[in-house]
């Protein structure tokens, strides 16, 4: 009896803590970039981005291919993974930390809150602590994530002919990760 | 004659350089990458995936850039946020695959063996596949 008790007590310890680790995951984040400095238009989107986050903790991990990047022109898209990202070199770009919210979040009820995120932004081999603000979506038990910033290109050692005149020294990044 | 010779020489420069002007800022502007009639390495979804996650760096160097025919199971059909089609092919790992973004959409089942082709893009915790087109479908 004394072990009954113990294994149901065990298996409801077991599914509380499964219930409150619930990790969210997607495989088609979507990341765009805008760098347009002059009247060319210098954007690209990936929608191939890894996310991963633990609703409980905030913790997030975010994971993306260069290469993933598609520009309308193809000699922009060339020159960006060939001079500015050498993405041969560094085929990949990440950003792992923690999103907070003032306000605990229920993702059981539809809502909208304002989070800030903090972390570490490696781009074109280069890490950077950064902080950022966004917002999560939930409606009908789906959660979105937003969020917009900026990050200045001399940051990450990107360098090139073009940077403060057609390209702009700041990129500005959206990001839309819908799970 | 001189002036023949010399008018020849006129025309072959300006038609050289109109060519090399319309390649360089026209046609590379328009064309994106065609891999329909590249000739592209064949290998299994298993075994790619298996290669990455033993030596990325080893994998990067043989396959990131590079024209991939991967053969697999699908084991889910998505659409990502611009509308393209999304297969993910089976590995031996549950936790990885191999991911491909297709040019078109498709109405293509799961659980179907099939052949893909397109551009391999690196490894995050799946191979990525970008531009695939579908080459041959098994039922």
């Amino acid at each position: 009896m004394k072990k009954l008790i113990f294994s149901i007590a065990l298996i409801m310890l077991i599914q509380y803590t499964v219930s409150a680790q619930q990790l969210l995951s997607t495989k088609s984040a979507q990341v765009k970039f805008n760098a347009t400095g002059g009247i060319e238009k210098i954007a690209a989107t990936n929608n191939e981005a890894d996310c991963k986050f633990l609703t409980n903790t905030g913790q997030i991990v975010f994971s993306i291919l260069i290469k993933g990047f598609r520009f309308e022109n193809q000699l922009m898209e060339d020159h960006f993974n060939e001079n500015y990202l050498e993405s041969t070199k560094f085929p990949k770009s990440d950003f792992k930390g923690y999103i907070r919210s003032a306000k605990p979040i229920d993702y059981k009820i539809d809502g909208n809150y304002d989070v800030t995120a903090d972390g570490i932004l490696t781009i074109h081999g280069v890490s950077q602590k950064i902080n950022t603000t966004g917002k999560i979506n939930i409606t009908g038990g789906k959660v979105i994530l937003l969020s917009e910033f900026k990050i200045k290109l001399k940051d990450y050692q990107i360098a090139g002919l073009y940077i403060g005149d057609k390209i702009a020294a700041e990129a500005t990044i959206n990001i839309t990760s819908k799970f | 004659m001189k002036t023949k010779v010399v008018l020849s020489i006129i025309a072959v420069a300006a038609i050289s350089v109109a060519a090399t002007w319309y390649y360089v800022f026209i046609y590379s502007k328009n064309n994106h990458r065609k891999i329909d009639n590249e000739i592209a390495i064949p290998i299994a979804a298993v075994d790619i995936v298996k290669e990455y996650q033993t030596n990325e760096k080893m994998a990067n160097l043989k396959y990131l850039n590079k024209a991939v025919q991967v053969t697999g199971i699908v084991t889910q059909i998505d659409k990502n946020q611009d509308g393209f089609s999304t297969l993910t092919l089976q590995s031996q790992d549950a936790f990885s695959s191999v991911y491909c973004t297709l040019k078109s959409t498709t109405n293509i089942k799961p659980q179907t063996v099939i052949i893909v082709k397109g551009i391999c893009i690196g490894f995050t915790t799946d191979v990525k596949i970008k531009d695939a087109i579908i080459i041959k479908q098994k039922i």
